[in-house]
């Protein structure tokens, strides 16, 4: 294990070649503007992020108290928990997972990563001033803001129990707040579109001198795919949603049989998007998770066309599987076997991520700091979640294991165990980059410990309860599976507490954390070319793209605790980059090729 | 003030291992000379162990101990990740199963392994060294892109090739149909005899025909490994055979209502049915009553099959109290109770019966046959207070239900003065005589 540096404090902030920021350059996007409208109304990317930084994990917050409740339900075998929502125990079970599902899905996975890491990282990864639409993008955090306050309205308005997927005819006969909640999943499916659009323009307009696509850093690959998708699926769940509302108010008939519709249609409708939107959560994850792997293996990225577009690939085939999730609605044997064969191909382009993970980091130098650890724990869960999603392509294994306690353990592995690692590791990552001070990376790694234990605790079991045949969505179950729940709910609160752990250290980082350095890290993304926070306008020079994955030009200085460019030219801020095919035949561990600085 | 927690978990816990299964288990046993074969599943054997559960579990969980043990227990065998299979096809899905699971252990394995061994290994001992080497394969990529293609080529052919298997059925298939409604199933045989476990021949391809009465539900047996959503407005068809299991089959003598007397067949010997007993739940989420919604696969013999059904086909088998506690079961307990609870959104039939305090939205009223006929045939007529309309469908049952019905709510009912029909002697009084025709 590396040592954990701890460089004497920094008072002042400094620059990316470790000299102490001038006192006009103080000023950053924090401090550039005060007072409530000054946020209100702000058009910086960077303040952007920062408040969906809260909104996103406020709505974590109350998506994982509804996970509490419902594992504290399923300890035991009966009733648990004292009623608090409703009159019988059952419905506010019910209540509960719908609501814990609906939150955790629409409110937090789907933005976590592209609202938050995507909106302050993507216009400095691409050495820009803000995203191409700043306005949209302060448009899109308020259609959050909407839909979110839709949902606290369902929360006061007698609740949602349909499930997360608001299926019909259970949706359109329930009497709980599905309106509200439908509408307010139309108003966030804005947002999401809005953000999409807003960084694929950004991407194609943005670059800047010498940032070919393919010297992109490869979370904007992954942002791009994402962007893909949420444009061109997210309308499809608008008109779904809207096309329910009808059903449920009008009774225009489209799903209900007696009127000559049919459910299944709304399962397709409604996968149609929603299977997508998997790919929405995870694609950024693979993305952050390919630049922690580099950047903190100190090695440039192996295979760099094959996972960007393996990106690509994850995006369209998303498109084409969803009817994996109805093997066992009725639709026909053709149709199952053609899903059955498309599912089988969304393995592929994942494999070749993790296998160039793998090979990146294989004889690198790795610094196994938080962000690191959460990357490394990323592949770990990753790879249970996308292995098991093979007993659920497969069609027959997939009729035993559908709509139980294993599909349940697979899309957390999968949602949690990736989306929420890669999440966690890359604000542990770009903590520094944010709020221009240093989280303790001692407590960091602690809490990942504990978060990663609580983790597989709490949803490797339910992989055995479900194949044994433990139904999802039981607020009761025959005491066969008593251990595998009880067991559970222990690991949740195992989690939990690691969760906050993680919360503690980010605020304790924010009030006495040291100053960051530009670059703790040596990345060479963009983003670390310039001081820690970013001024209110990112760059005081115009940056040149480089390959972001070429560590060579940067020198660890102990003074600061971070990295600066190794050969001080003042006369020129930007950096040229190299081929990284130079590299190629040169023996491991031979003396690295020094960068020419441009203009010299 | 963790570890009190959890301590007071685990004595719960224990109280509930020691308390709440094994004696229901034996309650059961206990309960087993009620006519019915189905007396496994009868609820009242499990609030006994309930209401002897100590406080030992503390306020909430206190809070309702009717609740503990609403699903029954079966012993589903197997080993740590799959039931005991128990029908033809299912062998198939779980050498599958173990195909897949092998495939994923090697990878997980070999990626695991590597992951932990290079971020050990390769951690880093200089912050200024950066690592160089081969930043590109395109041999290697595409090894590792086509050698998982064929694993899962493989994986998708043995996968549809059972599950061809499984959704053919035999062209000779015994048939029967599963209606399903919120919160129960009942299970059509060709005959017309409707039952609320799925009784069914051993050895004997059976058809399933899902049909739903409101949404969608799902019809899965985890020891068949079948499942198939009930859509409303679809006839879903699944199939199954289940050979008979001798080392796993209960033999259930069928005693008269005292308990001790065996009931005779035709041949005057001792009514026995021998079968295997497997878990039925619905899979897809269909509100409030959505786990409760479990019942029992009985696969018997032929001839115990067929025993069976002749028994069952006639309510006057058993004494109108039973058959009515029967009709219960299978048509309104998944909303009517008879302890006193309303967690199913309906009124408790415990103490309903002539009870003298019993609300209507417009007043009281008399509970007697000829309001809970009317409740039953037209029940937004007459909303008890507290209640609101369209809470219930109207339903049509047979005369010989209803009558039964009457007894079992009078038999729950404290302010019962009518005498009950605790005898099977007693339907000679309660059903019309049959007119001899010429």
């Amino acid at each position: 294990m590396s040592v954990i540096n701890t460089p004497p404090p920094v008072t002042n902030p400094t620059d990316i070649y470790g000299q102490p920021l001038s006192p006009e350059k103080h000023d950053n996007y924090l401090t550039a503007g005060k007072g409530f409208l000054s946020w209100a109304l702000t058009l910086d990317h960077k303040r952007i992020g920062v408040m969906y930084t809260i909104g996103v994990l406020g709505s974590f917050l109350l998506g994982g108290i509804f996970a509490v409740l419902l594992r504290t339900e399923l300890l035991l075998p009966g009733q648990t928990l004292p009623l608090l929502f409703t009159d019988t125990w059952t419905d506010q079970y019910n209540q509960i997972f719908t609501l814990h599902g609906a939150v955790m899905v629409f409110l937090f996975i789907i933005p976590a990563i592209p609202a938050i890491i995507g909106n302050f990282v993507l216009p400095l990864m691409l050495g820009a001033k803000d995203v191409a639409f700043p306005r949209l993008n302060l448009m899109s955090l308020y259609c959050w803001l909407g839909g979110g306050a839709f949902f606290v309205y369902v929360l006061a308005s007698g609740g949602l129990d349909t499930g997360w997927t608001f299926y019909t005819p259970y949706s359109t006969t329930t009497n709980t707040s599905v309106a509200a909640a439908t509408l307010g999943a139309f108003v966030l499916g804005f947002s999401s579109i809005l953000t999409g659009v807003n960084f694929m323009a950004s991407i194609h307009m943005l670059r800047p001198k010498g940032m070919t696509w393919f010297k992109m850093p490869l979370l904007l690959w992954a942002l791009y795919a994402t962007a893909a998708i949420q444009i061109l699926a997210t309308p499809v769940l608008a008109i779904t949603l809207l096309l329910l509302t009808a059903e449920r108010l009008i009774g225009v008939g489209i799903f209900d049989p007696n009127l000559g519709g049919d459910p299944v249609l709304y399962q397709h409708f409604f996968w149609f998007y929603s299977h997508p939107a998997v790919y929405i959560m995870i694609l950024p994850a693979l993305g952050v998770t390919s630049e922690i792997i580099s950047s903190l293996s100190r090695k440039h990225i192996f295979g760099y066309k094959f996972i960007a577009f393996s990106s690509l690939a994850i995006a369209f085939f998303s498109f084409i599987v969803w009817g994996h999730h109805m093997f066992t609605s009725g639709q026909s044997a053709f149709f199952n076997a053609l899903f059955s064969l498309l599912t089988m191909t969304v393995a592929i382009p994942s494999a070749i991520k993790v296998f160039n993970w793998l090979a990146t980091i294989r004889k690198g130098s790795i610094r196994l700091d938080t962000p690191m650890l959460y990357a490394l724990g990323f592949i770990w869960l990753f790879t249970i979640g996308g292995l098991t999603g093979l007993f659920l392509a497969t069609l027959n294994t997939d009729i035993h294991f559908h709509d139980t306690y294993f599909v349940v353990a697979h899309f957390h592995y999968v949602m949690v165990g990736s989306v929420l690692w890669a999440f966690l590791g890359g604000m542990y990552y770009w903590f520094p980059k944010m709020f221009g001070r240093m989280y303790n990376e001692w407590h960091g790694r602690m809490a990942f410990a504990i978060t990663f234990i609580g983790f597989n605790i709490t949803f490797f079991f339910q992989f055995f309860a479900g194949s044994r045949g433990m139904p999802r969505r039981y607020a009761d179950y025959p005491d066969e599976y008593l251990w595998y729940h009880f067991v559970s709910t222990i690991g949740t609160y195992i989690l939990t507490i690691g969760l906050f752990y993680i919360l503690w250290n980010w605020v304790d980082g924010l009030i006495r954390g040291r100053k960051a350095p530009a670059n703790p890290w040596g990345s060479n993304s963009l983003e670390w070319h310039t001081p820690s926070p970013p001024p209110h306008h990112n760059f005081d020079y115009e940056p040149h793209g480089v390959d972001p994955y070429l560590y060579d030009h940067w020198r660890w200085d102990e003074s600061i605790g971070g990295y600066v460019i190794k050969d001080h030219d003042p006369a020129h801020d930007g950096i040229e980059d190299v081929d990284p095919d130079h590299y190629d035949d040169e023996p491991p561990g031979s003396a690295p090729a020094k960068p020419v600085p441009a203009g010299a | 003030m963790t570890r009190l927690t959890a301590l007071l978990l685990i004595s719960a816990l224990t109280s509930f291992g020691l308390l709440g299964v094994t004696p229901a288990a034996l309650a059961e046993d206990a309960a087993a000379p009620a006519t019915q074969p189905d007396a496994a599943a009868a609820p009242e054997g499990s609030t006994e162990p309930a209401a002897a559960a100590p406080e030992a579990a503390g306020g909430g969980e206190a809070a309702a101990p009717a609740e503990i043990d609403l699903i029954p227990d079966t012993d589903i065998g197997g080993n740590a990740f799959l039931p005991a299979s128990a029908a033809t096809y299912s062998d198939d899905v779980d050498w599958v199963f173990y195909f897949i699971l092998w495939v994923s252990i090697v990878f997980f394995v070999i990626i695991g392994w590597l992951l932990v061994y290079y971020a050990w290994k390769y951690r880093q001992r200089d912050m200024n060294y950066v690592a160089h080497g081969h930043n590109h394969n395109t041999v290697l990529e595409l090894t590792w892109s086509t050698l998982p293609g064929i694993l899962l080529l493989l994986m998708f052919i043995w996968g549809f090739r059972g599950y061809l298997d499984m959704s053919t059925p035999p062209k000779d298939a015994y048939p029967v149909t599963a209606v399903a409604w919120q919160w129960s199933w009942a299970f059509e045989h060709p005959n017309g005899y409707a039952d609320g476990d799925l009784h069914v021949p051993a050895d004997t391809p059976i058809l399933i025909t899902n049909v739903s009465n409101d949404v969608t539900h799902s019809l899965y047996i985890p020891q068949f490994r079948i499942k198939k959503d009930v859509v409303p407005g679809r006839f879903n068809q699944t199939w199954f055979e289940s050979p008979f299991n001798a080392e796993t089959a209960v033999d259930f003598p069928v005693m008269e209502e005292d308990g001790v007397t065996p009931v005779l067949d035709e041949d005057g010997n001792p009514l026995v049915f021998s079968y295997n007993v497997y878990d039925l739940f619905c899979t897809e989420y269909c509100g409030r009553g959505h786990a409760l919604m479990n019942k029992k696969v009985y696969v018997h013999t032929r001839e115990s099959f067929e025993k069976w059904m002749a028994f069952s086909i006639d309510p006057t088998n058993v004494p109108p109290v039973q058959a009515g506690e029967k009709v219960w079961q299978q048509k309104c307990a998944s909303c009517h109770s008879v302890d006193g609870t309303t967690e199913g959104g309906a009124p408790s039939w415990k103490d309903l019966w002539n009870n003298p305090n019993h609300m209507l939205t417009t007043g009281p009223i008399q509970v007697d046959e000829e309001y809970i006929y009317n409740s039953i045939v037209n029940p937004n007529l007459q909303i008890v207070a507290g209640y609101q309309v369209g809470g219930m469908a109207p339903w049509v049952l047979p005369d010989v239900e209803l009558i039964a019905l009457y007894e079992f709510m009078k038999s729950v009912s404290k302010y019962n003065t009518d005498p009950i029909a605790r005898t099977k002697d007693d339907w000679k009084k309660l059903l019309p005589p049959v007119e001899e025709t010429e």
